[in-house]
């Protein structure tokens, strides 16, 4: 296994109390590496994800992010670790700070690790890139959907992270908004050299910017490598996969 | 038999219940070790507002409270202690039924419907919302960040409106006396002075830090377990008053033995 990956998955097993469940899965993912995980539904991909975060443990196997041991360390130790690593998330559904305002959010983390710097030129030119200028003294009750998921993106965005974790980050968008939100994701992960793992059940957009696609299939990781490949593999589950998902686009 | 294994099973559950709120406590201070310095503005921000909500804002609530019980135990007082010609006691009786018991009560008991019950429910909420789990994925650690503002924020609020309910019902007691009996002052002050003991203020500023950080302790408790369900909420925050008030009963009463017992 490559030493400088940072995150390492090393033969993972787990259960947890939701009927999630991953299988024996070993997975490298690179620094500055966009990596997409897909997958059909009831997939255990948000358990993956979890997994990655830290939010769960495997009852078997190491995983490694960063360089820090996520199984074996506590509460407090792994959210130190995701604050040394800068370690940023957009979520789905929206988890916005109900009592903060969309400018107050975007600048908590900013003023919570770094006190010091022009935080809020940032944050607004980050707010207008993404046409939330307008919403920037509203709480999170007052946004649409799709506003509240704008706002989850550039929350992710803004602290300038190593690594960031997309969860579905096209639902609740329509076409336009969705191709904007890949050019956003691979220019931000170009500028700031930052690691992006996005799970997502729509990866057909991903295509032009993904350096390597996953398929997860019942906990199983059933196929991962680039998008050229993806297309090439002759494995009739992946195959399978493929053809649904060109069916319904 | 039943009844016995009813008992049996409340007791086992009270005593899980006391383990996790230690386990909390214990979190906590776990918490303090992995602070950093570039937190600390940002985490007195909630500490500042914390005081806010649950001392400056709650002023006007205090202040009327205050000044009615004042008035009413002096009214009680003055009709009946002149006839047994004593009326110097006036002061003492303020002293001995506002500084000592119901000044400290009833401001936890307005804290503990006005802030303990909104600590509770914005937890559950932030906790249905997973903002708790967003706080923690940016790095921003929830004990750091939620659990000891709040802690600290409530204790001083109570503390400081103790001493400013005792001073206001102090001054509604008198001026009743004043009117109804027409007590000096001196003789006011004189009653007041020689049955307050040092000891009656360090209990009224303990109670008040005591019963602060308790109230703040069980709504963040009740806010933390839930599970994930909106029906939660309404009996997170009816749990949170009722084992707050008993909870307080029971300090209230310890501090009592120990003071004053012996």
């Amino acid at each position: 296994m490559d030493k400088e990956a940072i995150i390492r998955l090393e033969r993972v097993f787990l259960e947890d109390l939701k009927g999630g469940s991953l299988r024996e899965i070993t997975l490298s993912i690179y620094p500055g590496e966009i990596y997409v995980l897909t997958g059909p539904t009831e997939a255990d991909k948000v358990t993956f994800l979890n997994l990655c975060l830290g939010l769960i443990k495997p009852q078997e196997g190491e995983i490694l992010v960063g360089g820090y041991d996520f199984k074996r360390a506590t509460y407090h130790q792994l959210i130190d670790y995701r604050r040394k690593l800068q370690i940023s998330y957009m979520a789905y559904p929206p988890a916005l700070i109900s009592n903060r305002s969309i400018l107050s959010n975007l600048l908590l983390p900013l003023e919570y690790h770094f006190p010091k710097g022009n935080h809020l030129k940032r944050t607004k030119e980050l707010l207008a890139l993404l046409g939330l200028s307008k919403y920037e003294d509203k709480l999170p009750f007052e946004l649409s959907l799709e506003e509240k998921r704008l706002v989850e993106l550039a929350r992710a965005l803004v602290s300038q992270p190593q690594i960031i974790f997309y969860r579905q980050p096209l639902e609740n968008f329509d076409s336009f908004l969705q191709q904007k939100i890949v050019k956003i994701i691979k220019q931000y992960s170009e500028e700031m050299s930052c690691t992006s793992i996005i799970v997502a059940n729509h990866w057909l957009p991903f295509i032009p910017i993904a350096h390597r696609f996953g398929i997860l299939d019942q906990g199983k990781l059933i196929y991962c490598g680039s998008p050229e490949e993806l297309y090439a593999s002759n494995e009739p589950p992946v195959q399978q996969f493929i053809n649904i998902q060109k069916t319904i686009s | 038999m039943n009844l016995i294994i009813q008992i049996g099973n409340k007791i086992l559950e009270s005593l899980k219940n006391i383990n996790q709120i230690i386990q909390l406590l214990v979190d906590a201070v776990i918490s303090l070790f992995y602070l950093q310095k570039s937190s600390l503005r940002a985490n007195m921000n909630v500490l500042f507002s914390q005081i806010r909500f649950t001392g400056i804002n709650a002023l006007p609530l205090v202040n009327k409270l205050a000044l009615l019980l004042g008035i009413v135990v002096i009214i009680q007082a003055a009709t009946y202690l002149p006839k047994i010609g004593a009326s110097d006691y006036i002061g003492s009786i303020i002293t001995l039924v506002i500084i000592r018991e119901l000044g400290p009560l009833m401001v936890a008991f307005i804290v503990i419907g006005r802030s303990g019950t909104a600590i509770a429910t914005e937890l559950c909420s932030m906790k249905i919302n997973h903002e708790i789990n967003a706080l923690e994925v940016m790095g921003i650690n929830p004990y750091q960040f939620i659990i000891i503002p709040r802690l600290l924020g409530v204790a001083i609020s109570v503390f400081c409106l103790v001493v400013y309910f005792d001073v206001i019902a102090l001054g509604g007691g008198y001026l009743v006396s004043y009117l109804k009996i027409k007590l000096p002052l001196i003789a006011f002050m004189s009653g007041l002075k020689q049955s307050l003991a040092l000891k009656d203020l360090i209990l009224s500023g303990v109670k008040g830090l005591l019963f602060g950080f308790t109230i703040a302790t069980i709504g963040c408790y009740q806010g933390l377990i839930i599970k994930g369900s909106l029906t939660e909420i309404p009996q997170a925050a009816t749990k949170t008053v009722v084992r707050s008030i008993s909870t307080i009963f029971f300090f209230n009463s310890l501090l009592a033995f120990i003071f004053y017992y012996s």
